[in-house]
């Protein structure tokens, strides 16, 4: 998948997240593996490492590790329009419909 | 249950109420967008792009098209059509300016026209068949850029006045309950927002018509007056011979009628270039104080014939002023001395000239009828008078005063007016910056 766009469906999860539980959101997101927030307020990340779907992957988990279930339809439903014409099987695991 | 898992549960049962709070809190942040926006304009292109620049930026949507119903000739005129960049890639701005001609008979739009029910469709080409962009509908599906579209009655009054159009990349069991459930919503805010500029447009042209109406009818009034007025002159003056007497009288009674038919048209008029802003103003330089001595000059004698004394107290000082000479002249020292004369029936008129710091000071006080409280507000506007101010001056028209304001305040001053009430006379007062 496109860098660009990985890069904003991780930023629309965080922003979703912090609607509902605040600036721990970003907190949060700064502890996953492969990812830099770089800039809170611009909402700039920075994705690295070989498998970048695995680094959404994990965000989606740190959420729901914490919040449960609901987080993840949460996380999944704020990227939807975006990955509308993503072919499932490009798509990270835990976004899949 | 362990602790931890007692902790888990909490936080889980937080976070839904939280992601509850969090999604009506969306929708209040967008309606409070609507809001400010509907506050903010005034047109109904302005609006329509507005609302549908917001939507689609919200919702991510690929096409919200905002369209205004003409029931009478069953079109659907596009107010804004907004589309996202890989529509505009492929389609440029084709749907922007289409309408849809026999809106009712397409297949689509018929039942939203006469069922005014939301309508939903996975078929692009089954809303844009008879528009001539079929090619375009068929590339748009075949890279899965749109896969549904749905349509909005915007209604008042159970009357459909419009349609909101929209086209997203998912289906309608893809959106998720806050887009579904804040669509239906947010279509009654704009449907009245909608009517509220659609109102305030109609009421505007009409204005503007009642305007250019009154303007065309008092010209022509005063043309046909001015002509009478030249006929009633020459026989009250003696131009034709052997004109009886009673003619005579007849036609300088007519001649006062005319050349107070010509003063009235004249105010009207005055007064509707004043409001459309089409005065001129001249800069000329003059004296402040003659144009009120000439005009307490002219006014004594009308006075004394009434049996008011009509006094001037005007302090030694020279008064250079810049402006407009004729108008200060006439609608304003001439218009507020002619008043306190008309308005009291004895007594006193006492016209006043002063300075006081940067300002002149110009005042009228009688002993006349006075003027309610209530009347006070209602006579400075147009057409305004006071309650029972025919009675006592059966040619006032409600224009003098209102013009004398807008006069004032084209030369940066203030006018307003006191009394005691009914029967304790008044005073009227203007003060104008001696410079601008």
């Amino acid at each position: 998948m496109d860098t660009n766009l990985l890069q904003d469906i991780t930023v629309r999860i965080i922003r979703e997240q912090e609607l509902v539980i605040g600036p721990l959101a970003w907190i949060e997101a700064s502890k996953v593996p492969g990812l830099t927030v770089i800039d809170q307020r611009a909402g700039t990340v920075l994705i690295t490492g070989a498998d970048q779907n695995q680094v959404i992957d994990s965000l989606v988990a740190q959420y729901e590790k914490l919040f449960g279930r609901a987080s993840h339809e949460v996380s999944r439903d704020a990227v939807k329009s975006l990955l509308a014409n993503i072919p499932p099987t490009e798509l990270p695991s835990s976004l899949r419909p | 249950m362990t602790p931890e898992e007692q902790l888990q549960l909490t936080n889980e049962t937080l976070y839904k109420h939280s992601h509850e709070l969090a999604v009506k809190n969306k929708a209040l942040s967008f309606l409070s967008q609507l809001y400010e926006i509907s506050t903010l304009t005034l047109t109904q292109k302005q609006l329509s792009e507005q609302v549908a620049v917001a939507l689609q930026a919200e919702f991510d949507f690929e096409i919200v098209g905002i369209y205004q119903y003409d029931k009478d000739t069953d079109i659907l005129n596009p107010l804004s059509v907004i589309t996202s960049e890989r529509i505009k890639g492929i389609a440029q701005d084709r749907f922007d300016t289409l309408q849809f001609k026999h809106a009712s008979s397409n297949s689509f739009l018929s039942t939203i026209i006469t069922k005014e029910r939301f309508h939903y469709t996975e078929t692009l080409i089954e809303i844009w068949h008879e528009q001539g962009i079929l090619d375009i509908c068929e590339k748009i599906e075949s890279e899965k850029y749109i896969r549904s579209s749905l349509g909005y009655p915007l209604i008042i009054g159970q009357q459909v006045i419009g349609i909101v159009l929209i086209s997203l990349n998912r289906t309608y069991n893809d959106l998720i309950d806050y887009e579904r459930d804040s669509m239906r919503n947010f279509m009654n805010v704009i449907s009245i927002t909608l009517n509220r500029v659609t109102l305030y447009e109609e009421l505007e042209l009409a204005n503007k018509r009642q305007e250019n109406l009154i303007h065309f009818v008092t010209h022509e009034v005063k043309g046909y007056l001015t002509k009478s007025q030249a006929v009633f002159a020459s026989i009250s003056e003696g131009d034709f011979k052997d004109i009886p007497d009673s003619l005579t009288s007849l036609a300088t009674r007519a001649l006062a009628d005319t050349r107070n038919g010509i003063e009235t048209v004249t105010n009207i008029l005055e007064a509707s270039n004043l409001k459309k802003g089409t005065t001129q103003y001249s800069e000329e330089s003059f004296d402040f104080k003659k144009i009120v001595t000439e005009a307490i000059a002219s006014f004594t004698p009308i006075a004394t014939e009434k049996g008011l004394t009509l006094d001037a107290h005007l302090s030694a000082e020279e008064y250079p002023f810049v402006g407009d000479e004729k108008k200060l002249s006439r609608h304003l020292i001439r218009n507020l001395i002619d008043n306190a004369i008309k308005y009291t029936p004895s007594g006193t008129i006492s016209v006043h000239l002063s300075q006081q710091g940067s300002e002149y000071c110009f005042s009228v006080h009688d002993t006349g009828v006075g003027i309610d409280a209530d009347d006070i507000a209602k006579l400075f506007v147009e057409g305004g008078r006071a309650k029972d101010s025919v009675k006592v001056n059966v040619d006032s028209t409600g224009y003098g005063l209102f013009i004398a304001k807008m006069i004032t305040e084209a030369h940066h001053g203030k006018i307003w007016v006191t009394s005691d009430g009914r029967g304790l006379g008044s005073t009227f007062t203007v003060t104008l910056p001696r410079v601008r």
